[in-house]
This record gives C-alpha cells, structure tokens and sequence, in this order.
C-alpha cells in the first residue's frame, strides 16, 4: 500500500538525538551560573585560548579586545586580564618566532549587535594571508576573507567540525 | 510518581516539577539548567536539525537557543506553557540563522550526509527519509517551521499558532501549501514505496 505523505513526514521528521558533545558547547558558552559571585567566565576562558597558543611555542602576544560592547568595564578589565596573562607567558616563553593571539571577541560579532562576551578566539600569526582562521571556545569556526570591498566574515562550522579543522584549537 | 495516579494529577506534580527546576536554573543553579538542558536537548537539535539540514548548522542553533535561554530565563512568565516558549525561541532562532545565511559565504557542503548505494530495504528507507527531509528543507522558512512543529514535535494547530505568533487559519493555510508542494516534489518516491 502506498506510504501517504503524512506518514512519510513523520518517519523523516521524526526526533533525532542530539550530539553528546552540545553540553560541552552550551555550557563553555554561558556566562557564570552564579550571579553573587560576580566573576565573568572570561578570564578561564582567556587563559586557555592563551595556553592554547602557548602549545602552538614560542612567545605569546595576547590582545584583548571587546568590539560594541555595551560595557566599557567590561572591556576594561578583559584587557587588564590579557596583559597579566601576556606577562606570564612571556616570561615563561622561549622566544621563538611563532605567535598566536587571544581575542576575546563578541559570540556574535557578525551581527553587529551588543552582546555579552562569550568566547575568546586564538588564532595564530603564524598564518597571514588573505584567510585568517578564528577559532573560538564555545566552537564557531569563523574565516575572515579579503576581497575588494574589504574584510568578510563566513562561518564555517559547529564545534566538531570546528575541532577537526583547526589545529590549535584542537590541542585544547 | 505513583503509578495509581490519575492523569490529571500526574500531571500537576510533572508541572510542580518544571516550576521547581526553572526556579532553580532562574537562582544559578548550573545542575538544574543542565538538567533542563538535557530535558529538551534532543527535541531543540531535532527542530534545528529538520530547518537546516545540516549537523553542523543545528549543533550552532542549539548552542544559540539554550545561551538564549539561559539568559533570558528569568523573563518567562508562565503566561504560556514552558515548551511553547522553548520552541519560539528556537524558531526565532531558525530565523536569524536563515536571515545570516545571505551576508555569509558556506565554505562547506555540510548537508545531510548521503547513504551512497543502498542495497538494504533499511537504507532505501533511509535514503527516502533523506529525501524527503531534503525537501523540506528547501521549503519556504515559514512552511518549513510549520511543518517541522506539526511534524517533529507532533504539534496542535493551536499550539503552533502560539510558538509561530499567528491565527490558527494561517498554520492551516502554511500547512495546506507546504503538503501540495511536498507532493509534487516527492511525487517521484511513490513508486519506490
């Protein structure tokens, strides 16, 4: 007997599991689950973007930078943050030539809206060109693209792509 | 539960317990969210899942959805029912990621993956499954998130009224449209059937 449409929508649309691994994401992306203790999740998260580079060797350039954000403290103390975090790995560095940065940029910088800051990106130096990877923890995969009307932002891919494609991310 | 509990109880205390955990995940507590998140992972990826037909894309959707609503849990008012609201924001969701997609370039061919020879009955069932998932992704976004609620979640017209924010006339309309023009496109798998 033919399959009415129906029952075909059905079996095709039916619930599917999602990946294990969208706990991992959701909860690296969420701000601090404590509102008392009024610590923002971004030095954690800037300190493994930083050892994250760190694994790539050599000396360390960190730069903060908060694009939009709605407050300038915030901005303010993520930069404070990223110098300290800079100091130490300098110190701790062997001067070889290869550098990363950590960037703490905005979940949603693409849209151009003022958002909580959510993720903090490393990219390394190391590879300049017209494509530059940025890759950040809560695992969006953006590549930044030149052409003629400037600089372009595609994203690519959720975390677990993300993770195969990028090299540094995928020592952390 | 008490197994002899009438279903009008069971019920009310399944409602208790939701008002318990969302008051929980509302104070901080990270448990209770992720028993939330866990609660409704499933059926929020699956949404995301059918509107996109791309993993990867669904897997960014779903982390967007429960950052959304861990951040903004504290303004749900009761005035709907829990999943009526979830679902919105995941429809909203679908939507802004539709409405990126034109400013962004896709470097990947990331769509459902294909079965490839299928010598099986299973995987010509699957391969047909694809298929009509396939279509239903290229479907109008409003049709498409009509359909993937009446279908997907198993939703009443009225209740997809209340996620999509419009007359139940229209979700019967969008679903009228939207099952013409899945007959014609899958009108080639009738006789695979």
């Amino acid at each position: 007997m033919p399959e009415s449409l129906e029952s075909r929508l059905a079996g095709a649309l039916a619930p599917t599991q999602a990946p294990r691994e969208l706990w991992d994401c959701v909860s690296a992306a969420i701000p601090p689950l404590a509102p008392k203790s009024g610590r923002p999740r971004w030095p954690r998260l800037a300190m493994a973007a930083a050892i994250a580079a760190l694994m790539t060797g050599g000396v360390l350039y960190v730069r903060a930078a908060a694009y939009q954000h709605e407050s300038a403290g915030y901005s303010a103390r993520l930069t404070a943050e990223a110098i300290r975090i800079h100091q130490q790995l300098n110190t701790a560095s062997d001067g070889e030539k290869q550098s990363a940065s950590a960037y703490a940029i905005q979940r949603h910088i693409l849209d151009g809206q003022p958002v909580t800051i959510l993720s903090v990106a490393v990219f390394s130096a190391a590879e300049p060109g017209p494509k530059q990877v940025r890759t950040t923890t809560t695992g969006a995969l953006a590549v930044s693209e030149w052409n003629s009307r400037g600089r372009r932002w595609a994203m690519v891919s959720a975390p677990a792509a993300h993770r195969r494609a990028c090299s540094i991310c995928h020592h952390v | 539960m008490h197994p002899a509990a009438h279903p009008e109880e069971q019920a009310a205390l399944r409602q208790r317990q939701q008002h318990a955990l969302l008051t929980a995940c509302i104070g901080g507590d990270r448990e209770a969210f992720r028993d939330l998140f866990l609660r409704y992972q499933d059926r929020v990826y699956s949404i995301a899942l059918h509107f996109t037909a791309d993993p990867a894309a669904a897997m960014d959707i779903a982390q967007d959805v429960f950052v959304k609503l861990f951040s903004s849990l504290s303004t749900f008012r009761y005035e709907s029912s829990f999943e009526a609201w979830l679902f919105r924001l995941t429809a909203n969701c679908c939507h802004d990621r539709h409405r990126k997609q034109s400013r962004l370039v896709s470097l990947e061919e990331s769509n459902l993956p294909d079965s490839g020879n299928s010598a099986t009955e299973q995987a010509e069932r699957l391969d047909r499954a694809r298929q009509v998932q396939r279509c239903v992704a290229r479907l109008p976004v409003d049709l498409r998130m009509t359909i993937i609620l009446r279908y997907t979640e198993g939703l009443s017209y009225e209740e997809i009224a209340t996620i999509l924010a419009c007359p139940p006339g229209t979700i019967a309309s969008r679903l009228n449209r939207a099952h013409r023009e899945l007959a014609v496109q899958l009108e080639h798998l009738k006789e695979g059937v």
